[in-house]
């Protein structure tokens, strides 16, 4: 308890001072030839899609621990990365139709990459509203969506890619001039960090939460 | 009452009527405006300015994560003052018992 | 045999009940037959149906018809608290699973045996151009839909708001299934019929069913053991 109340600081902190040099990085990284400045997004919307999918990929190994052994930790984590899955989907989800507008022209395609983000993001917003409003015995049925959300991942990606594709694919990332590269991974560095620090900081609120718990059901004895 | 209530609806067809009556030209907008032009016709980079999008997005990052980190702050609390609560109302009901 | 008799015993008991009270079969298939009218009116333009509309009216009408009857079979089931007499019986869980899912995905085929040619009346859609790919790519769709949809509907059975929940689970995850059975079935529909690629996206419903099914029969036995 003492090292996690000491390490969330620190990664904070770290994560901050990243966030704080990110802009002059970015600002020093050339213009790419077609697109411009709307390029600038890629730096913060890429970590973001790529600290989503960790986090359902946590969420749903979490959620089979919580299955097979039902430790009351496991489901701790599995809570607190959906919750994650939610917020920086929303990132990227926003982010991404903004990049959009100005390099395709229209907010919205129907591609493998838009509409499988889209579609995990809804299975973890189903996941959340499953443990807001289905009442006692959740956790159970959110550890099976966990489960199923993680294991869908690949198939929505390959159904929907079969289907059609136009978003710029990973390879970019591989293509990228040092120039780029140098700002690109200290981005994916601080939003790592910021991801470890706010998941740790969550899983704090769900063990004071199960301490509340145990307490109300000391007091009905 | 019951004719306030007709004299009422009477009315509200009067007005009505010509809202009514405007509106069919008001359901053709020029087709151009609402078209779809493709990016192969069209180069948008130069109609749209790029700065305030690039702001807009970097700027909703920041947003969404310290409103996430403000509920987390909230819930803490909440739940905080309920544990510090009923700490205290377990203190009470031992000694009372 | 003692796990196939308990899987038939299971699934014959939701057949019975069924077949006396006629219930599910008729609200659900006018249902789906309403879904299709409804579709009609957005994807027929000036009398001609949009390119691929008649695959993608089917397969919203299975699937809203297939929640549907998901609610229902379960809601049954909680009335009378049946389901906490069966999982107190002295009966494997897989077998429970599997003889709720029969039941459910033979109640569906009912409905697509008469949705399917109501589609192809209504939107010129050439149902006899590869009928056993048609056949296999509904089979294989409807199982994996029942599949996880069973899965969702047993759980949510104690669970508050269950007949807003259902949809909200099952559809963002039945999303790959949806994809194959509305491609795959739009290419033997189209103009210019590709049936390899039909053969390509039943073969993955196949893969997506064992996978999905796999998954489900895992996750059967925590989510409902106490």
């Amino acid at each position: 308890m003492q090292s996690r109340s000491i390490l969330v600081p620190v990664l904070l902190f770290v994560a901050a001072v990243m966030f704080l040099r990110a802009p002059f990085m970015i600002d020093a990284a050339p213009y790419e030839s077609t697109m411009g400045l709307i390029q600038r997004i890629f730096y913060f919307h890429v970590p973001s899609a790529m600290v989503m999918f960790l986090s359902a990929l946590v969420c749903g190994v979490a959620s089979a621990v919580y299955l097979a052994k039902r430790s009351p930790r496991a489901d701790a984590v599995a809570v607190s990365a959906a919750e994650l899955v939610v917020v920086f989907g929303l990132i990227v989800l926003v982010t991404g139709p903004i990049w959009a507008r100005k390099a395709w022209g229209i907010w919205w395609q129907w591609d493998a990459r838009l509409t499988s983000a889209l579609v995990l993001w809804l299975i973890f917003v189903s996941y959340l509203l499953l443990r807001r409003f289905a009442g006692a015995g959740s956790e159970m049925l959110a550890a099976a969506v966990g489960v199923f959300g993680m294991a869908n991942v690949p198939f929505v990606y390959w159904s929907v890619n079969v289907w059609r594709t136009i978003h710029p694919n990973t390879n970019v990332v591989a293509s990228l001039i040092p120039e780029m590269r140098v700002p690109f991974y200290w981005c994916t560095a601080a939003f790592l960090l910021l991801y470890a620090a706010l998941l740790l900081t969550r899983l704090r609120l769900e063990g004071s939460r199960m301490q509340l718990e145990a307490a109300y059901a000391e007091l009905e004895d | 009452m019951k004719k306030c209530g007709l004299c009422f609806l009477l009315l509200m067809a009067c007005l009505a009527a010509p809202m009514l009556a405007l509106q069919p030209p008001a359901t053709q907008p020029p087709t151009s405006a609402n078209e779809f032009v493709p990016l192969s016709e069209a180069a948008p980079r130069e109609v749209l300015p790029a700065t305030p999008l690039v702001f807009y997005a970097y700027g909703f990052v920041w947003v969404t994560l310290l409103g996430y980190v403000f509920t987390i702050w909230r819930r803490m609390a909440q739940v905080e003052r309920d544990l510090a609560d009923m700490q205290r109302r377990l203190k009470d009901g031992g000694s009372a018992r | 045999m003692g796990f196939l008799n308990t899987v038939w015993t299971i699934a014959r008991k939701d057949l019975v009940i069924e077949a006396r009270s006629r219930e599910l079969a008729y609200t659900t298939l006018f249902f789906s037959v309403s879904v299709v009218l409804v579709f009609s009116f957005s994807f027929v333009v000036e009398g001609v149906a949009l390119t691929d509309a008649a695959a993608g009216i089917l397969w919203v009408s299975i699937a809203f018809a297939g929640t549907l009857a998901l609610g229902r079979t379960f809601e049954r089931e909680r009335q009378s608290d049946t389901l906490k007499a069966l999982l107190l019986s002295p009966v494997e869980r897989p077998a429970i699973y599997i003889g709720k899912l029969v039941g459910v995905l033979l109640l569906m085929l009912v409905v697509e045996a008469v949705v399917t040619p109501v589609v192809g009346l209504l939107f010129q859609a050439p149902l006899d151009r590869a009928p056993l790919l048609l056949v296999g790519l509904l089979v294989t769709g409807t199982l994996g839909f029942a599949g996880v949809g069973t899965l969702f509907a047993a759980m949510l059975i104690r669970a508050q708001s269950r007949d807003v929940l259902l949809p909200v689970l099952l559809y963002p995850i039945t999303v790959p299934l949806v994809i194959a059975g509305v491609r795959g079935t739009a290419a033997i529909f189209a103009a210019e019929p590709n049936l390899a690629v039909a053969q390509a996206w039943l073969s993955m419903l196949v893969f997506f069913d064992a996978v999905f099914l796999t998954l489900a029969l895992w996750v059967f036995g925590p989510v409902m053991g106490e």
